[in-house]
């Protein structure tokens, strides 16, 4: 579990330390400043800042350049809209920096910059010499454009391929994209995705333990995905409710309880992707490794007022058991109100309110525990 | 979003201010919150200092009831828990106003004046007119009950007034009303003193 975190350089933030975090963690502040991209964040240090996971944040926000070649049909990606002020190169001091506020050798930084790659003879690595772009005279070979990720001593370079960042970002696609963390974003829901995660959690613990959780609002037994009786190649979600002979399709039970399996789901998938075939899981509550976190954006989508505290107590039990750590985003009060008395009932695991808010290019991080959201839900304090 | 509030300790004070305001014209610049009792006050107070999104004025009017030093160091206490350490170690007599670190201002009137203890109803005996023939009775009353009286003597001023409302033209009328009614008057000097402090935390 985090226990801080901090983020320098990284889109709209020049800098944003929140200084202490629980289990469940949810996230306010006015529109534009800067919700999504906290998750983002945290999502990114998560996925170990790996190139796909780097493409994948500017493809969900549509950082796309749009000079293409008309000859080609080729996307590429906006590198600098993940920096501050779009402003990089080893000559800024503008690197990014993501990870745990009280523990800078956690941290994780990311440069563009330029390399000049000398290929040894086998089987050494490749050495990589930096140089900002006033210096590329000096250099003897062809000096590429590269992402660097730093980590504590370590670093590692991307040099950029195929003249695309898109395709140089995308090559290991599909080899460690299970690697990242679920991040539930708003809008639409990826079915591909969902697909992905129900196949990494069936017939693992954590799927008994959606059961379980689904029971408490329906008396589910079992569920499945299967072939679209109409859509080629998609798959949906079918259940057998207890006593019943025939499935029928999840969606039929209705929105609210679709969006619970879906949340369900991504706690068990959270858990699942950082469990090692051979370990076995951890009792609940403990702390574990620090990166099996879910990420869920406007979480009160989907789910009706009057639901929303019961959902909420479904989301603390559940990451108690299956020790992941929850960050979510809320415009709604009813959704803070249904929160707080959760939080407040659940005695095992902590809810934090984080209120993000900004002056001018300055971002704070506002931090309420408990205490204090008893007294705000009591006196309807706006915190938002 | 509340930028600015004034907070009370309870319905009865919160239309007595309506009631005030409303007489003078007083700008619709602000909020008055009713909370329930003083304990809830003071725990609100730090947590709409150190969380409130948009607050720029934030004014308390409370009881000084029997030892006004404890309920202004209650008040200081609290306020210490939101970092704020600003708020002097008496009161000012016409009311204290104090600018925060950040630019936000706060304010607090200790009930009736603060000076004297008491409570809100011993600020309206202020209103009541000067001329009044009524009250000597009521005072007479209040002198002549059996002992021991029902009600600690703290609670004096309440009983006064409201036994006093209680033989006006509309007999049992509510402390707020009675203001809007002109039994008690709005343009006593004690509320004009008040109203300059209202100016003062919340207006300017």
């Amino acid at each position: 579990m985090f226990n801080s975190f901090y983020i320098a350089n990284f889109r709209s933030f020049k800098e944003l330390t929140i200084p202490n975090l629980g289990r469940v963690n949810l996230i306010v502040g006015k529109n534009s400043v800067g919700k999504t991209t906290l998750l983002e964040a945290l999502w990114l240090y998560a996925s170990q800042m790996r190139p796909e996971a780097i493409h994948d944040v500017l493809v969900a926000r549509e950082e796309l350049l749009t000079e293409q070649d008309p000859e080609s049909r080729e996307v590429e990606v906006d590198i600098p809209a993940l920096f501050f002020g779009r402003r990089f190169g080893p000559e800024y001091n503008n690197d990014i920096v993501l990870g745990p506020a009280t523990d800078s050798h956690e941290q994780m930084g990311l440069r563009m910059t330029w390399v000049e790659r000398t290929l040894s003879s086998e089987p050494a690595p490749p050495t990589y010499v930096e140089y900002t772009e006033e210096d590329f005279e000096i250099a003897d070979g062809e000096v590429f454009p590269a992402l660097k990720t730093m980590q504590g001593d370590s670093e590692q370079f991307f040099v950029k391929r195929y003249d695309s960042w898109f395709r140089t970002l995308r090559r290991t696609r599909g080899r460690s994209v299970e690697s990242s963390p679920p991040f539930l974003r708003a809008g639409s829901v990826d079915s591909e995705m969902i697909g992905r995660w129900w196949d990494a959690v069936s017939l693992t613990e954590s799927e008994a333990t959606v059961i379980d959780f689904l029971n408490l609002l329906v008396p589910i037994e079992r569920i499945s995905l299967v072939e679209h009786p109409r859509r080629y190649g998609g798959r949906i979600f079918v259940t057998r409710l207890s006593g019943r002979r025939t499935p029928q399709p999840l969606k039929s039970l209705g929105d609210g309880v679709e969006r619970v399996f879906l949340t369900a789901l991504s706690l068990a998938y959270a858990r699942q992707r950082m469990n090692s075939d051979d370990r076995s899981p951890l009792p609940p509550g403990s702390l574990s490794s620090g990166r099996d976190i879910l990420l869920i954006d406007e979480i009160e989508e989907g789910v009706h007022f009057s639901a929303i505290h019961q959902y909420w107590q479904l989301i603390f039990q559940m990451a108690y058991q299956l020790n992941v750590q929850v960050f979510a985003t809320t415009h709604s009060w009813d959704c803070i109100e249904g929160f707080q008395k959760a939080a407040i009932e659940d005695g095992r695991s902590e809810g934090i309110l984080i209120r993000v808010e900004r002056h001018n290019e300055d971002t704070r991080a506002v931090v309420i525990g408990e205490r204090d959201l008893e007294v705000i839900a009591r006196d309807n304090i706006e915190v938002r | 979003m509340e930028s600015r509030t004034l907070l009370v300790e309870g319905p009865d004070d919160q239309h007595v201010m309506w009631a005030i305001f409303h007489h003078h014209n007083v700008p619709e610049m602000f909020d008055v919150e009713a909370t329930n009792g003083i304990d809830k006050l003071l725990e609100t107070v730090p947590v709409r200092l150190r969380v409130a999104s948009g607050l720029e004025r934030l004014a308390v009017v409370i009881d000084a009831d029997e030892a006004m030093e404890h309920r202004w160091s209650q008040l200081r206490d609290s306020l210490a828990n939101a970092g704020v350490a600003q708020l002097p170690s008496t009161p000012d007599q016409n009311g204290t106003t104090v600018e925060l670190d950040d630019g936000r201002r706060f304010g607090a009137w200790l009930m009736p004046n603060n000076r004297l203890p008491g409570m809100l109803e011993s600020f309206l005996a202020f209103l009541i007119p000067g001329s009044d023939e009524l009250l000597p009775h009521v005072d007479a009353l209040l002198e002549g009950l059996p002992a021991p009286r029902r009600f600690s003597d703290v609670k004096e001023s309440k009983a006064r007034i409201h036994s006093w409302l209680a033989l006006q033209e509309d007999p049992g009328k509510p402390m707020g009303q009675a203001i809007t009614a002109r039994y008690l008057d709005a343009d006593a000097g004690e509320v004009r003193s008040f109203l300059n402090w209202i100016d003062a935390a919340l207006i300017q």
